[in-house]
């Protein structure tokens, strides 16, 4: 089947993207990115620890050419730090993608929607290819896309939520008016939740905490993909219409009298 | 002469390279990315630029994280 994701242009082998934080360890983050089948990894961008050096890396475990690596601007309050968060992570010379998050409220770390396009028009100019974080909000993902996004990557829920799908409608709408990928970001609980993202039409998940603080991630990153293709696989299809009433699936004629 | 890194200050002597304080911090230069007084130092410049009293830097690199 000749169903190929592109993001600016370039082919994403996977409409699973996960990310690297919250696992127990590396071993642990390595497996589960396998059994996800992710083709896309987020990371975050800190400082490098020079205390101790005998500590091995994020990249000793994922390789980065064997995934494409998505630097996000994760704990960015200002457009200011997000900027500089992305430039230092391109200066590192893995990618030149970012997952541009500039967060509002440490209580509930939804998006400054007004700080997060000031900082996407500036780095879109400056040659970054942006995905933009943001509230599930048609109107903010319309200005994103007009200032040159290069996907929109709307919340399901909160960060590290794991209620689903909040607000569908809603997710509808944008997927109505988009011209790039939409990319659900945030909020993800559980395999159902996914699939039904999926169903909507959206063209990846991206997901952390729901993998990473399972009971088992290893097998809940299977659960997910298994959960995205089908859910995938189930748009594409097309799903009947809603109806109130029965239809019954056996003939009606040949009954036995 | 004094630099700060990463918040810590070092005692280097004069005429350090940034190539040589990556060096002898333990860091592989491939896998980080630097800000010598607030401005990003591209990897080709590394070798050739030359740490100053006072100086400041950011090293950075990518560790676990997803939003």
């Amino acid at each position: 089947m000749n169903d190929i994701l592109k993001v600016a242009g370039r082919e994403i082998r996977s409409r699973l993207w996960v990310g690297t934080g919250k696992y127990k360890d590396f071993a642990e983050t390595k497996t589960a990115i396998e059994a996800s089948g992710a083709h896309v990894v987020t990371v975050a961008v800190r400082r490098i620890n020079i205390t101790d050096r005998s500590k091995e890396g994020l990249f000793d475990y994922i390789d980065p050419k064997k995934y494409i690596i998505l630097p996000n601007t994760a704990g960015c309050y200002t457009a200011k730090d997000a900027i500089r968060t992305a430039n230092l992570a391109r200066a590192a010379g893995v990618s030149d993608m970012v997952k541009l998050e500039v967060i509002g409220d440490e209580k509930t770390l939804l998006p400054d929607n007004e700080a997060l396009l000031e900082a996407a028009k500036i780095l879109v100019k400056d040659g970054f290819i942006v995905l933009p974080y943001t509230n599930d909000d048609p109107i903010m993902a319309k200005k994103l896309q007009d200032a040159g996004c290069h996907a929109i990557m709307p919340l399901a829920a909160p960060i590290g939520s794991g209620l689903g799908i909040r607000n569908p409608y809603n997710i509808r709408i944008i997927l109505e008016s988009a011209s790039v990928p939409v990319i659900v970001d945030a909020g993800v609980g559980t395999a159902s939740d996914a699939a039904i993202a999926m169903e909507l039409g959206c063209d990846a998940i991206l997901m952390n905490t729901a993998i990473a603080c399972a009971k088992d991630p290893i097998k809940m990153a299977y659960a997910m993909k298994m959960a995205v293709d089908a859910g995938r696989l189930a748009y594409l299809a097309g799903r009947i219409p809603k109806k109130l009433y029965a239809s019954a699936s056996s003939p009606l004629e040949g009954m036995i009298e | 002469m004094n630099v700060t890194v990463n918040g810590k200050s070092y005692d280097i002597s004069d005429g350090t390279s940034l190539l040589t304080m990556l060096y002898n911090l333990d860091i592989d230069p491939g896998r980080v990315a630097v800000e010598h007084n607030l401005e990003i130092v591209s990897k080709t410049n590394f070798d050739n630029t030359v740490l100053k009293e006072n100086d400041t830097l950011e090293i950075i690199t990518f560790v676990g994280g997803g939003l």
